[in-house]
């Protein structure tokens, strides 16, 4: 015999699931045709990349919408202070995104995350204050002396990016030699993570600065500079469950839904690149080298 | 127990309620302020902190830390002890309204004082703007790190200045002037040895606060090694990457900070010893 309690909670249970199924149907035009998966309710926590700060937003509401009861927070800092904190506390996060293949391949030693799936690719570009003060035209100005330039902390990923991308402009003969050691003579200050960056160059505070292609294309009042494509670094995403996140249907739900059409859709309209083929774990190729005779 | 019964019996001290508040607050406070900064000298080791004291990085660090410190407090002394003798002894107009706005410093975020700074200084603002025929640029330079510096922590000094000018008493200069002393000669001779404890003072006072600036510095100044990343900035910025470094780091300036405080407090006891 139910108690008065749960009589009355009963209606009230029933209200409230169909003002959510409600909400879910008036909301986006894509949201409209999915019919929502419910889950225990839980809150997973996301450890991802400053420079995916922008569309996150949308994959998250995106994501909340087709699956009801979980709830993503996310935590959005340079890579580099995001392994930090999942060092000091591997139960901080359930799903650790970064924004290079080294700090996962570091948590990935450490035993703080199961196994990465590569996510997005991005791009380079050199950003340019409203008004373009400096008059930069092209990558050689950058090394012009009296331009001030911001980038990335060599600890960031975006920072070590761009160095990597200077290196090989000078190398493939875009610039003349020496272009890299002018340029990062001109640095005027080295950024924890790449989004002040573009706060930096949006300020006009710097003449110019190195940025991903998504942060160009969120900030449409910013002038660009292309870096040629064969000059770019491999610039990925991988994306990963941790060892806290592992046991959670929620964190799992989510990693699959980012790696799925939709997810994968909305980081290509926002301007990420198709994650580059993911390489064989070398135990497998090593694996497979070794049966065959 | 047994030692507040003796003294208790002894009618000399007793254990009251309000004593034992006292107490409990005082121990909390300190505890407060202890118990973290010795967790956090435990969490470094004397290794990393050689380790630290030979990192170039470090080095930088510091050296632009005191460098920019000291050009702080020499520019906050020259600025400051005139307008302390306003704030104290000046009758004029608008004096309340200056008094609120030298310690407006104390009050705003340091990073709110950083923007504000930032917005004055840049290319179209209006100190930027007046300083460009000049090919003076200031956000992201050492002198950006002096501005911010000199902001955040100059009130300190003023209001420790104001303070010990208030407490001297005038018929003592009011007699060296009969004497015919200059206003000068009164001030140098009779006004400041009077006012030397509050000078001290205020000195350590803002310098430590110079010392420790973060949140303007890196707003208007940005964090470059060798040129405008001082301790702070470098703890701020080794702690994401290196949380051991930045804890040995975070350790030398406390301990600074520290000794700098006790100097002052030993300084004043000698000197009411005396």
């Amino acid at each position: 015999m139910p108690t008065p309690r749960a009589l009355l909670s009963l209606p009230v249970a029933a209200g409230v699931a169909f003002a959510l199924a409600l909400a879910a149907c008036g909301g986006g035009g894509t949201t409209a045709q999915v019919n929502p998966t419910t889950l225990p309710a839980q809150t997973v926590t996301l450890f991802a990349a400053a420079s995916m700060s922008k569309v996150m937003p949308q994959l998250i509401t995106e994501f909340e919408n087709r699956y009801q009861g979980v709830s993503v927070e996310a935590d959005y800092e340079g890579t580099q202070a995001l392994l930090t904190k999942l060092e000091a506390d591997p139960a901080s996060a359930d799903v650790f995104l970064s924004a290079d293949l080294k700090h996962m391949a570091t948590a990935s030693q450490q035993g703080l995350v199961d196994p990465a799936q590569n996510l997005a690719g991005n791009r380079l570009v050199v950003v340019l204050p409203p008004g373009n003060p400096a008059h930069i035209t092209a990558l050689a100005d950058l090394a012009r002396s009296g331009v001030h330039l911001d980038l990335a902390d060599t600890s960031v990923p975006a920072g070590a990016y761009a160095e990597q991308a200077l290196h090989s402009i000078e190398a493939h003969g875009d610039a003349p030699t020496g272009y890299t050691a002018h340029v990062l003579a001109n640095v005027a200050s080295r950024e924890s993570d790449v989004e002040q960056v573009v706060t930096k160059v949006a300020s006009g505070v710097v003449d110019a600065g190195v940025v991903y292609a998504t942060d160009a294309q969120a900030n449409p009042h910013l002038g660009t500079l292309p870096i040629p494509a064969a000059d770019q670094p491999a610039t990925v995403y991988p994306v990963a469950l941790t060892r806290h996140g592992a046991t959670s249907a929620g964190a799992r739900a989510f990693l699959d839904f980012l790696l799925g059409t939709t997810g994968q859709h909305i980081l290509r309209s926002a301007g990420f690149t198709a994650p580059p083929p993911p390489s064989p774990p070398a135990s497998a190729a090593a694996e497979s080298s070794s049966s065959t005779p | 127990m047994s030692a507040a019964r003796a003294h208790a019996r002894g009618g000399a001290w007793r254990l009251t309620p309000t004593r034992l508040l006292i107490a409990l607050a005082c121990a909390l406070a300190a505890g407060f302020v202890a118990i973290p900064l010795i967790v956090l000298a435990t969490h470094t080791s004397p290794s990393a902190l050689a380790a630290a004291l030979s990192d170039p990085v470090v080095l930088d660090a510091l050296r632009v830390s005191v460098v920019t410190t000291a050009v702080s407090l020499v520019a906050i002394v020259l600025v400051g002890t005139p307008l302390a003798v306003a704030l104290a002894r000046g009758r004029f107009p608008g004096r309340t309204v200056l008094d609120a706005l030298v310690g407006l410093p104390l009050v705003l975020p340091p990073v709110v004082a950083g923007l504000a700074l930032l917005l004055a200084f840049s290319r179209s603002g209006p100190l930027g703007t007046a300083l460009q025929p000049f090919g003076i640029r200031v956000p992201l330079t050492a002198a950006a790190v002096v501005l911010a510096q000199c902001f955040v922590a100059g009130p300190f000094y003023v209001y420790a200045v104001a303070a010990g000018l208030s407490g001297v008493d005038t018929s003592v200069e009011e007699v060296a002037r009969t004497l015919r002393a200059s206003p000068w000669h009164v001030f140098r001779t009779v006004t400041l040895p009077l006012i030397r404890p509050a000078l001290a003072y205020g000195l350590v006072l803002s310098g430590a606060r110079a010392l420790g600036e973060f949140g303007a510095t890196i707003t208007v100044a940005g964090n470059l090694q060798g040129r405008t990343q001082t301790m702070p900035t470098a703890i701020y910025i080794a702690f994401e990457r290196d949380p051991d470094g930045a804890v040995a780091l975070a350790v030398i300036l406390a301990v600074v900070s520290f000794v700098l405080l006790l100097a002052v407090r030993g300084l004043r006891l000698a000197r009411a010893a005396v």
